[in-house]
């Protein structure tokens, strides 16, 4: 802006700065000199420098408006010096009838119509005439320029900019069009290399396309709306009409004197004028609030809007020994509080391969769906939200991330209404052989918010206590549950085979690294004479595809309960893994009282007992496997015998009331927590 | 009969040039509201106030307000403490970095006059937030019987802050709670906004009025953010109830 502009404008007699003010409120709002203000702003708003002007009636003005001057009124004045007053006078009296305004929303429509400083708009686009004209019925030229400085600065035609250069910059006509979403969601529309904006118009609105992330046609938009009692279209017409009156009100009404007022008393007020043209209307103001209000509303829903006594958190439900742990925990915590106060929460993924190991009545809740695609934060706080509205006595984390990562910022304070639970299992090793799990890294963060830690080994239990020097106040919360089995399976009856046929040696579990499938292969490969019938899956790995299966394996799939395999024909259990808890497959097989064989890892010694069955302690000595499989293959009676002591053990110590038992003086435990 | 109509009741801790433009806002809008005939008391408590401004407030130019002095710690006991020692029926709390519009004071009041009248128990809320400085954004709040007024926006947000006019009766009978970041609890605001509508009082806002929330990277509702506090855990969010939340109120 130069002063000789000013002045030029001034002196031409073209300009009514009163009228100018009266026309347009949001100048005297703003506080601007009026001709500064038509200058800068008002020109590319296609506003008129004074009541009687009339473009149409300018001659040549157009030729200017072409030329790209930077602003032609002003070089038309320039040029013609006081051929402008002259035009005035003439303008006014023909009458100066108003042209249709032009670069405004058409949609939501700026507040008053504004009389246009130019015809609507240029004329001689040739091609582009047509799409010029459907920009501007919507195009929100206040914002534009208010959003884009460089087209405050420049003298271009603003609906012009954006038809031919603002679309394809991902620039937004206006604050209801967000032209990057609207290309990201529509891989057509960037293919096509249109512009965004105009597609929408001509065709996505129609075609129920989203023009902003937070607008019918969101699902979670499209739930609130019906929290509301309203459709989707119901809402956003709402939603659209409250913006439009705000902005009306802004710019014409009491609440924009409030704000010309108030940035007379400290400048920064005014500074977010911008995002007043896009007010937030509560509670329909961002996609993460209203994503967590669809998905808490959801949940609730689903749990049937009642309160429950206890919650236990799963990360889903599929082959998983901490998840049939926690199904027994749930059967557990039904007998205890009814099935009815039992709350199961799925927090990471939606599968459920086994919905018998939980109570019949317990309430399930698929928190992993009602939360997908919510970042951390929010999907923590939605997490610890639904738990809060419970009114929860107790909640068991059995390997729930979210829960893990929601107590790192939410953990104390949900510690005030809830007591904490949580089980460890044991450490897993990565590819690099460096311990990992939760053990080594959640425990000592927030054992002091836990009411109970509950190990399912009392080796693990033994290395926690040693490594952090667990003071007797902590001790007394360091449980170890043993995880309770199915007492009424009958031992099976030894393998009774004809001289004729082959021994048979079974091994189950993941193909992974942890269940060393290379070392149970190696002792198959050392028994040509024995067959060996391998259960399970290839899961966290594809190290297994490498190996080469030995002849005498084979692979018999998954099974989907331990007593549907043919133990009867079974002379020996062979157990591999590195590392381990007390895995439930073991302790199966102990009480189906069919031989042992298998690795000292972890909890598994307290299976594998010594002198009732074949403990390994090396891993990867074949040979001690070897051993112990000819024994129980060569003699079965005496074999048979040692298994069904070690049955009794088990029993005793795995018996399902025992754990309900331990299960309830967890509950029943007086502490000074909440 | 009460002395004062209304107390404006601001709080100050370390603030003092940013208090000038809130200073300024809150004395235009009680000359509207004295103009309009109610009689305004202004208070300005200090709590653990840092020397300067102590002496900020202590200037000539602001004799006219009373000045308390108080040792919390803690911004929401001194509104409590104010609510006691305030003489208006009615209590309006500013933060000394905010401002208000000239229009906010009368038309509060003369929204809870009407409240009155009509024997509801009301608390006034501006229809505005207009964000400035550290952060830019406006938004608007709806009244509790609004139809997009909508419950379990509650759990995530406060749908009013701490600026409200609220009769002196509702806040004796339901005082901010206390702060207690070290277990992870804040927005006493907005606990408080859930426990007078737990307790029957409707939040309503007053068209065109506006707070000007000065946004400081320390402010405490910065503070709250950063620590991710949570609103306290309270029974009218139970499950059972928050379809019902407000639905019963006025």
């Amino acid at each position: 802006m130069i002063r000789h502009e000013l002045d030029l404008l001034k002196g031409s007699g073209l300009f009514d700065a009163a009228w100018y003010c009266q026309e347009y409120p949001d100048v005297r709002l703003l506080g601007m000199d009026p001709a500064e203000h038509f200058l800068r702003f008002g020109w590319l708003l296609n506003r008129k420098p004074s009541k009687d002007f009339d473009p149409d009636r300018v001659p040549g003005l157009e030729a200017f408006l072409q030329q790209g001057q930077r602003n032609p009124l002003v070089a038309y004045i320039e040029q013609h010096g006081e051929g402008g007053v002259l035009l005035k006078s003439r303008g006014a009296s023909n009458g100066a009838a108003v042209t249709k305004p032009a670069g405004v929303n058409g949609k939501h429509p700026a507040p008053k119509p504004a009389p246009s400083a130019r015809p609507s708009g240029p004329r001689n686009l040739g091609a582009e005439q047509a799409d010029y004209d459907l920009l501007v019925t919507e195009f929100d030229a206040e914002y534009y320029v208010r959003r884009y400085q460089d087209i405050a600065r420049s003298s271009m035609d603003p609906a012009l900019h954006f038809l031919r250069h603002g679309g394809f910059e991902l620039r937004n006509p206006g604050a209801d069009f967000d032209t990057k979403y609207y290309v990201n969601q529509n891989p057509d529309v960037k293919d096509a290399k249109v512009n965004p904006f105009l597609h929408y118009l001509k065709s996505g609105r129609a075609e129920g396309r989203q023009p902003t992330p937070l607008s019918p046609g969101n699902p979670h938009y499209d739930q609130v709306a019906g929290m509301l009692g309203f459709t989707p279209s119901e809402l956003g017409d709402r939603i659209s009409g409250r913006k439009r009156d705000i902005r009306e009100r802004l710019m014409t009404g009491e609440l924009g004197e409030m704000i010309a007022k108030a940035e007379k008393l400290d400048p920064l007020v005014k500074h977010v004028w911008l995002a007043a043209l896009d007010p937030g209307i509560s509670p329909i103001r961002s996609a993460g609030w209203t994503q967590q209000m669809a998905a808490l509303h959801q949940m609730q829903e689903q749990a049937g809007w009642r309160r429950a006594k206890v919650a236990v958190l799963i990360p889903w439900v599929h082959v998983s020994g901490a998840v049939r742990i926690a199904g027994h925990l749930a059967m557990a915590l039904a007998e205890i509080f009814g099935p009815d106060e039992v709350i199961i929460v799925q927090t990471e993924n939606s599968e459920v391969q086994f919905p018998e190991w939980f109570p019949d009545g317990a309430r399930h809740i698929d928190f992993a769906a009602a939360a997908q695609g919510l970042d951390g934060a929010n999907r923590e706080r939605l997490l610890v939200e639904f738990l809060r509205s419970l009114k929860l006595d107790h909640v068991f984390n059995v390997n729930s991330r979210t829960f893990w990562n929601a107590l790192e910022h939410f953990g104390v304070a949900l510690s005030k209404s809830m007591k904490l639970h949580s089980y460890f299992f044991c450490n897993e090793k990565n590819i690099y052989g460096d311990w990992v799990g939760y053990p080594v890294r959640m425990y000592h963060k927030f054992a002091d918010i836990l009411d109970s830690v509950i190990c399912d080994s009392h080796f693990l239990a033994n290395e926690l206590q040693g490594r952090f020097l667990v003071p007797p106040m902590h001790g007394d919360r360091l449980r170890v549950l043993s995880t309770p089995i199915d007492v009424s399976m009958e031992p099976v009856a030894p393998a009774r085979r004809p001289a004729n046929q082959r021994p048979k040696v079974f091994w189950a579990g993941r193909f992974d690294r942890q269940k060393r499938v290379d070392v149970a292969y190696a002792i198959a490969a050392a028994m040509p004479d024995v067959d060996f019938h391998f259960w399970g899956k290839q899961t966290l790995d594809k190290g297994f595809e490498k190996l080469k299966k030995p002849d005498n394996v084979k692979l018999e799939g998954v099974y989907q309960k331990f007593t549907d395999l043919p133990l009867a024909e079974c002379d020996a259990w062979l157990y591999t893994a590195e590392w381990d808890g007390v895995p439930n497959m073991l302790i199966e097989v102990a009480t189906a009282a069919v031989p042992l064989v298998g690795s000292i890892a972890g909890g598994t010694g307290e299976v594998l007992v010594e002198g009732l069955s074949w403990p390994v302690n090396d891993i990867e000595d074949v040979d001690d496997y070897v051993a112990g499989l000819r024994r129980a293959i060569e003699n079965p009676v005496e074999v048979r015998a040692d298994a069904l002591k070690l049955r009794q053990v088990v029993q005793k110590r795995h018996a399902k009331t025992a754990y309900e038992g331990a299960v309830r003086a967890l509950i029943d435990r007086e502490t000074p927590n909440g | 009969m009460a002395e004062y109509d209304l107390t404006v009741a601001i709080t100050a801790h370390n603030e003092t040039l940013v208090a000038g433009p809130c200073l300024l806002s809150v004395e235009a809008a009680i000359e509207q509201a004295e103009k309009a005939g109610f009689r305004v008391q202004r208070l300005i408590g200090l709590d653990n106030a840092t020397p300067d401004a102590d002496a900020y407030f202590r200037q000539d130019k602001l004799k006219q307000w009373e000045l308390v002095e108080f040792s919390f710690g803690d911004p929401f006991k001194v509104r409590n403490a104010m609510v006691e020692c305030g003489a208006g029926k009615w209590i309006a709390f500013v933060d000394a970095d905010d401002m208000v519009s000239e229009n906010w004071f009368v038309k509060a009041a003369q929204r809870l006059t009407e409240a009155e009248k009509a024997g509801e128990k009301v608390v006034v809320h501006p229809e505005m937030n207009w964000i400035f400085e550290a952060h830019e954004m406006v938004f608007v709040k709806p009244d509790m019987n609004d139809e997009i007024f909508l419950p379990h926006y509650f759990y995530f947000a406060n749908y009013y802050d701490m600026m409200a006019m609220a009769p002196r009766e509702a806040a004796l009978q339901t005082p901010y709670g206390d702060r207690d970041l070290k277990n992870g609890f804040g927005y006493q605001d907005w606990q408080w906004n859930i426990e007078t509508i737990g307790a029957g009082w409707r939040h309503v806002v007053v068209r065109d009025t506006i707070i000007f929330k000065r946004r400081r990277m320390n402010s405490v509702s910065e503070q709250n953010r950063s620590r991710r506090c949570l609103v306290r855990d309270l029974e009218p969010m139970a499950i059972d109830r928050i379809r019902e939340f407000g639905q019963r109120v006025g």
